[in-house]
C-alpha cells in the first residue's frame, strides 16, 4: 500500500479522499490556490502546499506546480479527484514519468475513451451496443432508407450542417421516409446550402443510466451496479439515484455486463463509469440501452453506489493503484436498498439559476444523512470554481424512503446570503411524477412551473 | 413565514413587567401586531405576546431571514428603505452577480435596440448577457473586458432616445 498521497483537487472531493486515506493510515497532502487559503480541504490534510493564484489554470490545472508540490512533500501518489486534471492523459503520463503512482486508469485508456467517435467504434467491436445511426458518404435515397429501416423507427433525419431545429425531420414509419427526406433536404439546401444528412434513432424518453465499474492490474473487472442521473438541468446533474427505477434483473445484467466488457476492451484499471442512454418509452429494456461514453475517473455521484454496496470506492482506488487485486469478486458485491444524492448548488432558481457567490453568514446542513461539503459557515463561495457546494446523500430500504428522507433533508438546509437550490431540490424530490419514477432527461424542464420557488412569501 | 419574521421583532417574554404586559387588553385575549417588508410590500401578522418564530430565523444586519422548506426569505423592518430601482427604469445596467467582464458589445455613444446584448459577464464557468432595458444611446461605460466586478455595480448607463 502506498504510504502517502497528494490530492490534486479542492472542495468536497479533496476532503472525502483525505478521510479515507487517513482511515487507511496513508499520509495526505493537499494543494490549494490563493483563493482557498485556510479552506477546509487544506486544513484537513496532514500537509498543504500553495500552488498558485485563484484562476484554476494557474493553480489546480497547473501540472508543473502540482508535481513540484508532490516532490517537495515526498508524496508517493497523486489522486486527481474529478474535474480539473482527472481525465488529462498527458498529466497522468507526467505523474508516472516523475516516478509517482497515478490513482487513475492507464493514460492509454483515458486516450481511447477521450475520442468519442473512436470510443464508439471500439465499443461496437467489443460487442457493446452503441446508439444506432448512419453518417455515411452514400447519400442516395435508397441507401438512406435502408439504413433507417435497419436502425428501427422512429428515426431522426438531420442535416449534417444543420442547427437551431432547421433541417430536422422525425419519421415514424418506413413508408413516410422518402417524403420526409425530400422535404428535409429542401430545407437544408435553402438554409445551409448543403443537403447532406445523417440518420439517428430518435430517443423519445431519454434516460441517463450509468454503470460503476472497477478493474485491477491483474485482469479482473467488476461492476457495482447502475445509477440513474436523468434529472439534469442544462446537462448538469441535479439528482442521482441508485439503482435505476424500473430496472429489472435481465436488463441490469445486460447493461452492467456491457459496461464490464467496455472496461476490459480498453485495458481499464481503477474506478470508471460507463454512460448509457436509454429509450424509456416502453420502460427500461436491454435492447433500448446504448453506450454513450466512458468517464475515466471517480464520479461526483459515487456516494450513492457506496451506499447501496456498503463499499468505499476511494479505498478501492488506493488499493488498485497500489497493485492489489480487487477486494471482492462480482458475486460478493450485493445491492442493498436505495440511495439518492442531491447536489446543492450556489445558484438562485428565482433569477434563472444565476450563480450566487459571497460570504456564508449561515451555512447549516441537516444531520442524519451523509453530507459531503467543501465549505463551512463564516467561509465564502468564490467566483473561481464550480458552483456545487455540497452533496446530500440519503439511503433507505426503498426508493420512497430514500426520496422522502432526502427531501426532508433539503428542506432543512439554511444558507444565507448566498442563494442555493435547496428548495428546488426538495420540490423535485416531492413532485408526483418523480415519486412515481416517471423520469427522463426532460423532467426538470417540463415540470419547471412546479419546481421554481413561489414569487411571494407563503 | 410572515408570522416568523414578524415574531422575530418581538422582545422575548421575560420578567420585565412592561414587555410581559404588551398587547394586554381587559377582557380579551392579548394580541399584538407586527409588520415586516419583503420585495417592497408590507406584511402584517397578529401575534401572541412573547411568541417566538417557529422556523429558524437569522438576523443579519438589516435582514430578517426566515428559513423554510429550503428557501431563505429576507424581510426588513417596515421603516427600512425599500429596494432601489432594479435598473430597468433608470437605464442603469447593474451587475447581477460578481464576475468577470468577458465581452462588451457596444461602445459609448452607440445607439442600441431594446434587448440587445451590451455586456457579457462570466462567473463559475457560466456566461450571462446583460441586455439593454430599452432602446437608447449608451451614455457611459464604466468597465472594460477583463475587469472583475462585484454584485450591484453600475456597469453602464443607457440614455433614452430623443
Amino acid at each position: 500500500m502506498i504510504g502517502s498521497v497528494l490530492i490534486a483537487n479542492r472542495g468536497e472531493i479533496a476532503r472525502r479522499i483525505i478521510r479515507t486515506a487517513r482511515r487507511m493510515g496513508v499520509r495526505t497532502v493537499a494543494v490549494y490556490s490563493e483563493a482557498d487559503a485556510g479552506a477546509p480541504h487544506a486544513r484537513d490534510a496532514d500537509e498543504a502546499v500553495l500552488i498558485g493564484p485563484p484562476p484554476a489554470r494557474e493553480s489546480y490545472l497547473n501540472a508543473d506546480a502540482i508535481l513540484a508540490a508532490a516532490r517537495q512533500t515526498a508524496a508517493e501518489a497523486i489522486h486527481p479527484g474529478y474535474g480539473f486534471l482527472s481525465e488529462n492523459a498527458a498529466f497522468a503520463e507526467a505523474v508516472q514519468a516523475a516516478g509517482l503512482v497515478w490513482v487513475g486508469p492507464p493514460p492509454a485508456a483515458i486516450r481511447a475513451m477521450g475520442l468519442k467517435d473512436a470510443a464508439k467504434r471500439l465499443m461496437s467491436e467489443a460487442g457493446v451496443p452503441v446508439t444506432p445511426g448512419y453518417l455515411g458518404e452514400d447519400q442516395s435515397p435508397e441507401r438512406l432508407r435502408r439504413e433507417a429501416d435497419a436502425i428501427g423507427y422512429p428515426v431522426l433525419i438531420k442535416a449534417v450542417a444543420g442547427g437551431g431545429g432547421k433541417g430536422m425531420r422525425e419519421v415514424g414509419r418506413s413508408e413516410d421516409f422518402d417524403a420526409a427526406l425530400t422535404s428535409c433536404r429542401r430545407e437544408a439546401t435553402a438554409s445551409f446550402g448543403d443537403d447532406k444528412v445523417l440518420i439517428e434513432r430518435l430517443i423519445a424518453h431519454p434516460r441517463h443510466i450509468e454503470v460503476q465499474v472497477f478493474a485491477d492490474a491483474h485482469g479482473h473487472a467488476v461492476h457495482l451496479f447502475e445509477r440513474d442521473c436523468s434529472l439534469q438541468r442544462r446537462h448538469q446533474k441535479v439528482i442521482e439515484e441508485a439503482p435505476a427505477p424500473g430496472m429489472d434483473a435481465a436488463t441490469r445484467n445486460a447493461v452492467c455486463g456491457a459496461a464490464v466488457r467496455a472496461a476490459l476492451a480498453v485495458g481499464y484499471q481503477g474506478a470508471g463509469t460507463v454512460e448509457f442512454i436509454a429509450d424509456a418509452s416502453q420502460g427500461l429494456r436491454a435492447d433500448h440501452v446504448w453506450f454513450m461514453e466512458m468517464n475515466t475517473r471517480l464520479q461526483v455521484e459515487h456516494p450513492i453506489t457506496e451506499a447501496i454496496t456498503g463499499l468505499d470506492l476511494v479505498e478501492w482506488q488506493l488499493r488498485v493503484a497500489s497493485g492489489e487485486p480487487l477486494p471482492l469478486t462480482q458475486d460478493r458485491i450485493v445491492l442493498n436498498g436505495w440511495a439518492m444524492e442531491a447536489r446543492l448548488y450556489a445558484e438562485n432558481p428565482a433569477t434563472g439559476f444565476l450563480p450566487s457567490t459571497g460570504p456564508l453568514d449561515r451555512f447549516v446542513l441537516p444531520d442524519g444523512i451523509r453530507i459531503e461539503t467543501g465549505v463551512e459557515q463564516r467561509g465564502a463561495i468564490s467566483p473561481f470554481y464550480d458552483p456545487m457546494i455540497a452533496k446530500l446523500v440519503a439511503h433507505g430500504p426503498t426508493r420512497e424512503a430514500a426520496a422522502s428522507k432526502l427531501a426532508d433533508a433539503c428542506r432543512q438546509v439554511q444558507v444565507w446570503p448566498v442563494r442555493t437550490n435547496a428548495g428546488f431540490l426538495a420540490r423535485c424530490l416531492s413532485e408526483p411524477d418523480f415519486v412515481a419514477g416517471r423520469i427522463d432527461t426532460s423532467f426538470i424542464e417540463s415540470h419547471l412551473d412546479h419546481l421554481l420557488p413561489p414569487a411571494k412569501p407563503p | 413565514m410572515v408570522r416568523a419574521a414578524a415574531a422575530s421583532r418581538l422582545p422575548a417574554a421575560g420578567n420585565d413587567p412592561w414587555s410581559a404586559l404588551a398587547g394586554f387588553r381587559v377582557g380579551a385575549a392579548p394580541s399584538l401586531e407586527a409588520a415586516v417588508q419583503h420585495g417592497g410590500q408590507t406584511y402584517r401578522a397578529a401575534l401572541q405576546p412573547g411568541e417566538r418564530p417557529a422556523p429558524p430565523v437569522l438576523i443579519d444586519g438589516d435582514d430578517i431571514v426566515v428559513f423554510e422548506a429550503g428557501e431563505a426569505w429576507a424581510f426588513t423592518e417596515p421603516h427600512a428603505q425599500g429596494l432601489e430601482d432594479s435598473g430597468a427604469g433608470d437605464g442603469k445596467v447593474i451587475s447581477p452577480m460578481p464576475g468577470r467582464i468577458v465581452a462588451i458589445h457596444a461602445a459609448e455613444g452607440d445607439t442600441v435596440a431594446k434587448g440587445q446584448p451590451l455586456i457579457t459577464l462570466e462567473a463559475m464557468k457560466m456566461e450571462h448577457n446583460l441586455v439593454a432595458p430599452f432602446a437608447g444611446k449608451l451614455g457611459r461605460l464604466s468597465v472594460k473586458v477583463g475587469d472583475q466586478t462585484a454584485e450591484g455595480v453600475t456597469l453602464a448607463v443607457l440614455v433614452p432616445e430623443g
